[in-house]
């Protein structure tokens, strides 16, 4: 299932002295199974970008297509758009409601109007990937850790079988071992699941690690796009727009301008020493 | 130097219920004998993952928690004498991990009068207070404003401004950045430095090790107890035990060890970039 976006803009407040351009005439072209990484500071436009993705914002200008659909032009058809689109929030967590994990897990799909049965089998398949085991089901999702309530609340959206996944910043807020949890278990769902997955993050870590193609926006406009290594490699340009790029590339930059012969799009610390190496051992 | 913040074998056990069995009570120690000493003027990181007792440590330091066992005391006084609870109090600020948990008036210099305000100061003195404080925060050009159109670390900063206003001697951060972006993890790391530079002793609990790597000392807590205590280049250098616990070290560190593991010489406590760098340009 691809996406491609064209010419979108969107304006808040149209026409009132509040007004404010959240996106710019953004083109983006996402195929089937990519794993992207969204990357912008707080009020770039991202959180805009995503709510468009699943009609949560209608394009005023400019179009969404899904799978050959344009989405937001028949409105008796945002139902089954939005079944397609996973959208996780922010702080998922603060979504969940219900009385057990597993009746939580269940609303989703059972509010679309799917069998009891097999309602079941994907609440039992949603909770399988994020590793929350059965012996918990009937456990208040209160009870929770907060990376387990994250867990569950990213399972309540699986649940619906999106093709597309979106997570707005998964990992705020959880330790280091929450945070290579949940990542992990993402992996796991954009490999075993074959989704489409779009993770919005501040951290560049994070984004390094796991993402084939990376998007920056800046000012509601798409400033920079390319793989991780093209991306990483920019350090002027991420700081311009008050992003950094990781510490190794920073390493990598500074060696090369010492007269290192590195080759460049080194953003990692196990590719950096393993390039070092070849330089020192050649002497 | 002079201690500040002292513990001699701190406890704080909690009880909670037993799943099933609604009579019984299960006893479990948060912090299971912890030494501690932080020195006036002192900046400390306190890492470790959710659980490790951290938290708990921190709400010690203004006693919203008082020790099961063992001792603490807070500028020599102990955190046990209800009489000079108070005094503890206002010599020692927090700031959580929420910004907008924190904020609670409608302009931000009304939200920053709230703590002398209520320590009985004079008017007058506030309004120098709630000016200096803002000012020392950088949020002077806000006073006026409402505080719910400003960003998350301009938040942060007001609920610091909050603290300075009572002119505390310790501030203890409670994970103040976990919630910014990376403009506002600058800003709050910025003002952090500024305040410690002039003179008040910082607490400072973390999950981002590059935080960590700026203070004078880290501490590492893992199921209630002190396991790792040292100077940044010290603690990131045990790069194993800190990982078996679920933490990371700065990339810098990971880079500096996969070379040194290779063979090459390299010194320890490489924390910067631009001291590997200069530590590898030597090698050639």
């Amino acid at each position: 299932m691809s996406i491609k976006i064209e010419n979108l803009t969107h304006i808040y407040s149209k026409g009132s002295p509040f007004e404010k351009k959240a996106l710019d005439n953004v083109n983006i072209t996402i195929e089937k199974g990519e794993f992207i990484g969204l990357i912008g500071h707080t009020g770039s436009g991202k959180s805009t970008l995503i709510q468009h993705l699943n009609v949560l914002l209608r394009p005023e200008t400019g179009s969404i297509i899904i799978d050959g659909e344009n989405i937001g032009a028949d409105k008796s058809r945002l139902k089954a758009i939005r079944s397609k689109v996973g959208l996780v929030f922010q702080y998922p967590e603060h979504q969940l409601f219900e009385m057990t994990i597993f009746k939580d897990v269940a609303f989703g799909p059972s509010n679309m109007g799917i069998s009891a049965e097999e309602t079941k089998k994907r609440v039992e398949d949603a909770l399988e990937i994020v590793g929350i085991s059965p012996d918990i089901y009937e456990k208040s999702p209160f009870e929770l850790s907060g990376g387990q309530k994250r867990r569950v609340a990213i399972a309540g959206v699986l649940a619906m079988k999106p093709e597309v996944l979106v997570l707005d910043e998964p990992t705020a807020g959880l330790d280091p071992r929450g945070r290579d949890e949940i990542l992990g278990r993402i992996k796991d769902m954009h490999e075993k699941l074959n989704l489409t997955v779009i993770l919005v993050s501040h951290s560049m870590e994070d984004i390094a690690r796991l993402v084939d193609r990376i998007f920056v926006i800046n000012h509601g406009k798409i400033a920079l796009s390319g793989k991780p290594a093209e991306i990483f490699a920019q350090i002027e340009a991420l700081e311009e727009i008050g992003l950094a790029s990781t510490q190794t590339a920073y390493v990598a930059k500074s060696l090369q301008e010492a007269g290192f012969m590195l080759p460049d799009g080194i953003y990692t610390p196990e590719h950096i020493v393993e390039e070092i190496l070849k330089e020192v051992n050649k002497c | 130097m002079e201690h500040i913040v002292k513990t001699e074998n701190l406890v704080f056990e909690y009880r909670v219920a037993i799943e099933g069995d609604e009579s019984a009570i299960e006893t479990k120690a948060a912090l299971n004998g912890v030494d501690i000493t932080v020195s006036k003027g002192e900046f400390v990181a306190v890492l470790g993952h959710n659980g490790s007792g951290k938290s708990t440590l921190a709400k010690h330091i203004n006693c919203l928690l008082s020790p099961t066992s063992g001792g603490m005391w807070v500028k020599g006084i102990s955190v046990t004498d209800d009489e000079q609870l108070w005094d503890i109090r206002s010599s020692v600020g927090m700031v959580f991990q929420n910004p907008d948990n924190q904020i609670i008036a409608t302009i931000v210099e009304e939200d920053v009068a709230f703590g002398p305000e209520n320590l009985g100061v004079m008017p007058a003195e506030i309004r120098q207070r709630v000016d200096d404080a803002l000012l020392s925060v950088g949020m002077e050009k806000y006073a006026e404003n409402p505080p719910h159109h400003l960003s998350g670390g301009q938040k942060q900063r007001v609920a610091i401004a909050g603290i300075l206003a009572m002119r505390p001697d310790i501030i203890v951060l409670d994970e103040p950045t976990a919630m910014l972006d990376p403009i506002g993890r600058r800003e709050v790391m910025r003002v952090v430095k500024k305040l410690n530079s002039e003179g008040i002793t910082i607490i400072f609990i973390t999950h981002y090790m590059d935080e960590a790597a700026q203070a004078d000392r880290i501490i590492v807590m893992e199921e209630g107890k002190v396991v790792m205590e040292g100077t940044p280049a010290m603690v990131f250098e045990q790069i194993e035990p800190l990982k078996a616990i679920g933490l990371d070290v700065p990339q810098v560190a990971e880079i500096a060890d996969g070379l040194r593991r290779a063979g090459v010489a390299l010194p320890q406590g490489i924390l910067s970039v631009e001291h590997l760098v200069e530590e590898i340009c030597r090698l050639k």
